[in-house]
């Protein structure tokens, strides 16, 4: 099983007390991906675009949902960032979003402000460990046809 | 043709990833695949498609899937849909109240697509059993056509005694009497109430007119022959909660609430609850049918008639059911009603099927000679 990249134990606000995940998890596990794809390494690259381009506007919309306290929007949105994280193998950005999804349940804004910065350093390094992946070319990127 | 054999399944996310990775993994199996981004959507499509089987997430902004669910449940009139729910680990809550409201099965998310492979064959082995109903269907319609004018009356009592089931479900004393799979059961076996009938000699079964005493008594035996033959089945297959229904539908749907029914004057709750539900049905059909010695009665005053009926003929609960849903009844009737396409006359002047539906399977049925032979 190829692994990719680690969350550093100082980027996460780890809290026992509060039950947050652990940093010795996975940050982007390909393999499990390209299972998912049954080995269609082509689809695992544009399930990958896909899920670059969701996770920025999915942020995105998870922030402005916390900052306008809607936190019934706020889990939904934290629910698919859950959802397609664990589809694509990242699996501490997926018990990240868990948890915010958990506290926008309970109403626990504190908490998710402090979980929000996680999840941020989490699909960082996410991002860092697909850049890494793609430039050890491990994966060929898509053939665009050619229209002559 | 594949395991999957094309069988048109519909896709239901609100993550887009999830969605491609579904669609790419049923394509693969061999299944014909359309995606819903939404429950909406995915109404929609069921509205103007045929989907045999649904594979929908549970946690979804405007209809989650176990309301997607209910509501496919709801609407799945011709054809069991066989509906798998996508779930995280902490949902058991949610796998509950999704298995609850009609779900067949559920997946873990993120799937392996090896065990959602697995779920999904155990999904077309028991939509294959739907065959098994419509090869019981085609036989109850086999015994019925000896009758001269009963039409789409087993189509119909069927829908009558599934709808009656569901009203009656909601009282309290039949909550944990009447499930989906007895309202399944009931739905498929109905049709067999009548079966005995192919025992009865053609002068009584069709005279067209009111039968004397003695033709009465013969005619009475349809009962017994039908729960006879049916319980020679059901004996072999103790475990077949099938036969054993279709059995008690066919020996007590003629008997009465008040034990003045035959064959065996059985009273009150000593009739089987399927035959007090099939009495009401059947009784409604014959009231609002045309027939050689009567008249097609309106709904309004086939209601009456089953409320005069109530604690005499009918279980006073199965009236109180009926009366409940009657319009159900009434939209049923309207629906497949009789006309002259569907009397026994048109039935029998229907072409026989062609011969090259059983020889294509074998021979090129576009070559030159089979088509010259076919002028």
């Amino acid at each position: 099983l190829l692994r990719i990249g680690s969350v550093d134990a100082e980027t996460a606000t780890a809290d026992p007390t509060r039950k947050t995940f652990t940093m010795a998890d996975q940050t982007l596990d390909i393999d499990s991906l390209i299972a998912r794809c049954m080995g269609n390494a082509q689809l695992a690259m544009r399930i990958m675009e896909i899920y670059a381009n969701e996770s920025v506007s999915d942020m995105q919309k998870l922030e402005q949902a916390v900052l306008a306290g809607d936190l019934r929007l706020a889990s939904q949105v934290a629910h698919r960032i859950k959802g397609s994280a664990a589809n694509v193998g990242a699996q501490t950005t997926s018990l990240a979003a868990s948890q915010v999804e958990q506290f926008a349940i309970g109403g626990e804004l504190d908490a998710i402000l402090d979980q929000l910065q996680t999840l941020r350093s989490i699909q960082a390094d996410v991002r860092s460990a697909w850049e890494h992946r793609a430039q050890r070319s491990a994966i060929e990127p898509p053939q665009v046809p050619s229209h002559s | 043709m594949n395991w999957a054999d094309a069988t048109n399944v519909l896709i239901v996310d609100d993550d887009p990833i999830a969605l491609e990775l579904l669609a790419h993994a049923l394509t693969s199996f061999g299944f014909r695949v359309e995606a819903a981004s939404s429950g909406r959507e995915a109404l929609d499509c069921f509205r103007r498609g045929s989907f045999r089987i649904v594979v929908s997430d549970m946690e979804m902004p405007d209809i989650n899937g176990t309301e997607l669910c209910r509501q496919i449940r709801q609407r799945s009139r011709n054809g069991y849909t066989y509906f798998i729910l996508l779930t995280s680990h902490s949902d058991s809550a949610s796998v509950v109240e999704g298995l609850d409201a009609g779900a067949d099965d559920y997946v873990c998310k993120p799937f392996q697509p090896t065990e959602l492979r697995l779920r999904l064959q155990a999904g077309l082995r028991l939509l294959s059993l739907e065959g098994r109903d419509l090869m019981i269907f085609a036989l109850a319609k086999l015994a019925e056509s000896r009758d001269s004018d009963t039409g789409h009356h087993l189509e119909r009592v069927r829908e009558y005694c599934r709808e009656l089931a569901e009203s009656l479900a909601t009282f309290p004393a039949y909550r944990d009497l009447i499930d989906g799979q007895y309202i399944e059961l009931l739905y498929a076996t109905s049709p067999l109430h009548d079966v005995g009938k192919v025992a009865i000699p053609d002068s009584i079964l069709r005279k067209p007119g009111r039968l004397t005493a003695e033709e009465f008594a013969v005619m009475q035996r349809h009962t017994v022959i039908g729960g006879q033959t049916l319980q020679a089945a059901a004996e072999t297959h103790p475990d077949a909660r099938f036969m054993q229904m279709a059995m008690k539908v066919a020996l007590s749907h003629h008997e009465k609430w008040d034990g003045s029914g035959y064959p065996y004057g059985l009273r009150g709750e000593q009739i089987p609850l399927c035959g007090r539900i099939m009495a009401v049905a059947d009784v409604y059909d014959a009231l609002t049918s045309k027939r050689v010695y009567k008249p097609a009665y309106s709904h309004d005053r086939s209601v009456e008639i089953i409320c005069e009926g109530s604690g005499s003929h009918f279980d006073p609960q199965c009236v109180e059911a009926f009366l409940a849903i009657a319009d159900r009844f009434d939209a049923i009737r309207r629906r497949l009603v009789d006309d002259a396409n569907t009397t026994e006359e048109a039935q029998f002047q229907l072409p026989p099927p062609s011969p090259l539906l059983f020889i294509s399977d074998f021979v090129d049925v576009s070559s030159p000679s089979l088509s010259a032979s076919s002028d």
